[in-house]
């Protein structure tokens, strides 16, 4: 991952912005060899949308993203998104924004609503919802990109003053009507999102955010100076796009999950609980175990006596997080940096998916320096602000949330279980026997294509293409007889790992192509891959098929794929060059499923 | 140099030795509308000020822009 760094401080101002934009942009051009992920994100909105690209750009390579933007001429979103032949799809866009705006939207009835009847609003209204929903419509049959629609702001005035919620119909309860009847449309299609701008403004006020000079001289709706708060809401719908994502918060204890210090203050001592001090911390509790029961995974480092520190969970009465809840406890007198290295180890997981929150500067300063992939939070000086502080970040969002990411903090229970078992027993053969490995192989299906586009977008070690699709995509490719799609769902004595395993094989006449071929990580160790494979390689046999060709895409992440082929007898093709390597396996020679993992169900055809 | 010559030349893009009372709107490429709206902005952010919309309307050159602000009570050295 690669940023280009600019020249200037923090930007300031929207001109700023605008210099700093054309800073990336004309070092891209100069620069091919450092050019990071790339999305391109399409801009429809019904007003000047001065800035907002420029502002994207920035912010999305200070993540490391190459933001590319098309903005449709404003007024002009409604021809683009109805002509096929439009810039808009010719720019073939990822991300698509639809931004109208509640003036546009509303026209004179912002200022004047009751020159029409009851009815004739309610007419108008579901007039413009059907309006919005066949330009959406026209959007998803027209490209694959990710839309992100606008809800619209709720007027705070009304010339019924007092006396609007006794109105039928009013103009308030109009466009609130409008934002439901969207959200109901909106709820399970896995390609649009609905975004809640009415909840931004409240967010920063209604009042702030609009400078009338500027929306009367310049017809600019939103101030300049929240382009940026804008530009991080929609980055945090992008970040699961582009497979950014945080899976771990790692914590320190004092000071940081209660007030006070355990080694001298004691159980009674510390600050925990409802006080003007406790409560700060028993609601950043709160907020953690909230974020650990949506699939975020929580660690602990801290320097204490481990039994000591571990009695706060255990006792005390306040402490809503319990040891069960925590994937990883690193609690002793080693260096900070090193239990990092632990836990990113036993989780299985990168740096640059854990987050850490610790109240001591000069910890922060030398994880900053030494593990600079690792997200270290900015601790409030204050702990009133620790709740606000976890609160603003959009660093845990991900497209979907599957009944995987629900189970996870009992997987990960399950997990220590393995481990101390494969402490226990010494060869891996006897350790596989014991653990009892069962698996199913699935076809896609409306319960798990999502966990299916999930695995591409999350898994970066054993992937062997890292393709990345979105749910969408994955829903078509189902669809087409051409392609083949695997679901590997697997579980042992000690609990179920749910979907972990993803193929989608390319079938062609004589030679079928391996398009997609991951395991999730903590699933590696079990030869589940190998029966993937073998899966593969049987029905590809059954079908007469003659050679079944694999792709290998080297990436900074993926070196535990590297050489699964070659080890499964696949012989590399002489004119791939490394890195970039294409495996073939002679389907005349046969290929047995491993031992100790048994096959409950499996696709025959 | 002054603050709002380092404002002018940043935003407009033009060397600070060219900036001068007699620069005007009308004859400046780029002292476009958005440009305008830029250099109001950072204006009232950096002086502190806050313009009326007739101003922002009538300031079409350097120094108009300086007799504005002198009415915020801004004084620009020159």
């Amino acid at each position: 991952m690669s940023t280009t760094k600019a020249s200037s401080d923090s930007p300031k101002s929207l001109s700023d912005y605008l210099i700093l934009s054309k800073q990336i942009e004309e070092s891209r051009k100069s620069d091919h060899s450092s050019v990071p992920r790339t999305i391109k994100i399409a801009l429809l909105t019904s007003f000047t949308s001065h800035g907002i690209s420029e502002v994207l750009r920035v912010k999305g390579n200070e993540l490391g993203i190459n933001v590319k933007c098309y903005s449709a001429n404003y007024q002009q979103y409604a021809q683009e998104i109805l002509d096929s032949k439009s810039k808009l799809y010719a720019f073939e866009p990822r991300f698509i924004i639809l931004f109208i705006d509640s003036r546009t939207l509303l026209g004179e009835h912002f200022l004047m609503p009751y020159l029409t009847s009851d009815q004739e609003r309610k007419k108008w209204i579901e007039e413009e919802l059907n309006q919005i929903t066949s330009l959406v419509t026209e959007l998803k049959s027209r490209c694959k990109a990710q839309i992100l629609l606008h809800n619209f702001e709720v007027p705070t005035w009304s010339p019924l003053g007092i006396l609007e919620n006794k109105q039928n119909f009013g103009i308030v309860e109009a466009v609130q009507e409008l934002n439901s009847q969207l959200r109901k449309l909106f709820k399970s299609d896995s390609q649009v999102f609905l975004f809640d701008y009415d909840a931004f403004c409240a967010q920063f006020g209604k009042r702030n955010i609009v400078d009338s000079k500027m929306y009367y001289l310049g017809d600019i709706k939103l101030k300049w100076d929240y382009l940026p708060d804008l530009a991080n809401a929609y980055l945090a719908y992008i970040k699961p796009l582009m497979s950014i994502n945080k899976k771990c918060i790692v914590l320190d204890l004092d000071n940081t999950l209660w007030g006070g210090t355990i080694g001298e203050d004691s159980l009674q001592g510390i600050k925990l609980g409802p006080t003007p001090e406790g409560r700060p911390f028993h609601e950043f509790q709160q907020v953690l175990l909230s974020l650990c029961k949506r699939g975020i995974l929580l660690a602990i480092n801290s320097k204490n006596n481990r039994e000591e520190a571990l009695e706060v969970f255990k006792t005390h009465p306040h402490s809503v997080l319990k040891e069960e809840h925590f994937a990883s406890i690193q609690i002793n007198w080693d260096d900070k940096i090193a239990n990092l290295k632990t836990i990113s180890r036993e989780l299985n997981i990168g740096f640059d998916s854990l987050v850490m929150i610790d109240d001591d500067p000069f910890i922060r300063e030398m994880i900053e320096s030494s593990l600079p992939e690792v997200t270290v939070v900015n601790f409030p000086s204050d702990s009133s602000l620790l709740v606000q502080t976890l609160m603003d970040s959009t660093d845990f969002g991900t497209l979907q949330l599957t009944s995987e990411d629900l189970a996870k903090s009992s997987a990960v229970t399950a997990e220590k279980k393995r481990i101390e078992l494969r402490e226990k027993i010494s060869g891996l053969t006897d350790y596989l026997k014991t653990l009892g490995v069962t698996i199913s192989i699935e076809s896609p299906n409306s319960y798990n294509i999502p966990r299916i586009a999930q695995l591409t977008q999350k898994t970066n070690q054993f992937n062997m293409t890292t393709h990345r699709y979105l749910e969408a995509e994955i829903e078509q490719l189902s669809k087409n007889p051409n392609f083949l799609i695997l679901a590997i769902d697997a579980k042992d004595k000690f609990g179920s790992y749910g979907i972990i395993g993803v193929a989608i094989v390319e079938k062609n006449k004589s030679f079928w192509q391996i398009d997609t071929f991951l395991l999730s990580c903590r699933a590696l160790g079990r030869n589940i891959e190998t029966a993937m494979l073998a899966q593969i390689i049987h029905l590809a046999q059954k079908m007469k098929i003659e050679m079944l060709v694999a792709p290998f895409i080297s990436t900074e992440k993926n070196e535990p794929a590297n050489g699964f082929y070659a080890k499964n007898g696949f012989k590399q093709d002489v004119s791939s060059k490394k890195g970039d390597e294409i495996w073939k396996y002679n389907l005349a020679v046969p290929f047995s499923f491993p031992d100790h993992i048994q096959i409950t169900q499996s696709i025959t055809r | 140099m002054n603050k709002l010559t380092c404002l002018l030349s940043k935003i407009l893009k033009i060397d600070e030795s060219q900036i001068g009372d007699g620069l005007t709107q009308s004859s400046t490429s780029s002292w476009d509308s958005m440009n305008h709206l830029l250099l109001v902005a950072e204006i009232e952010k950096e002086f502190q000020v806050r313009l009326t919309t007739s101003e922002v309307v009538g300031m079409n050159s350097v120094k108009s822009v300086k007799e504005v602000l002198k009415n915020h009570g801004v004084q620009i050295s020159t």
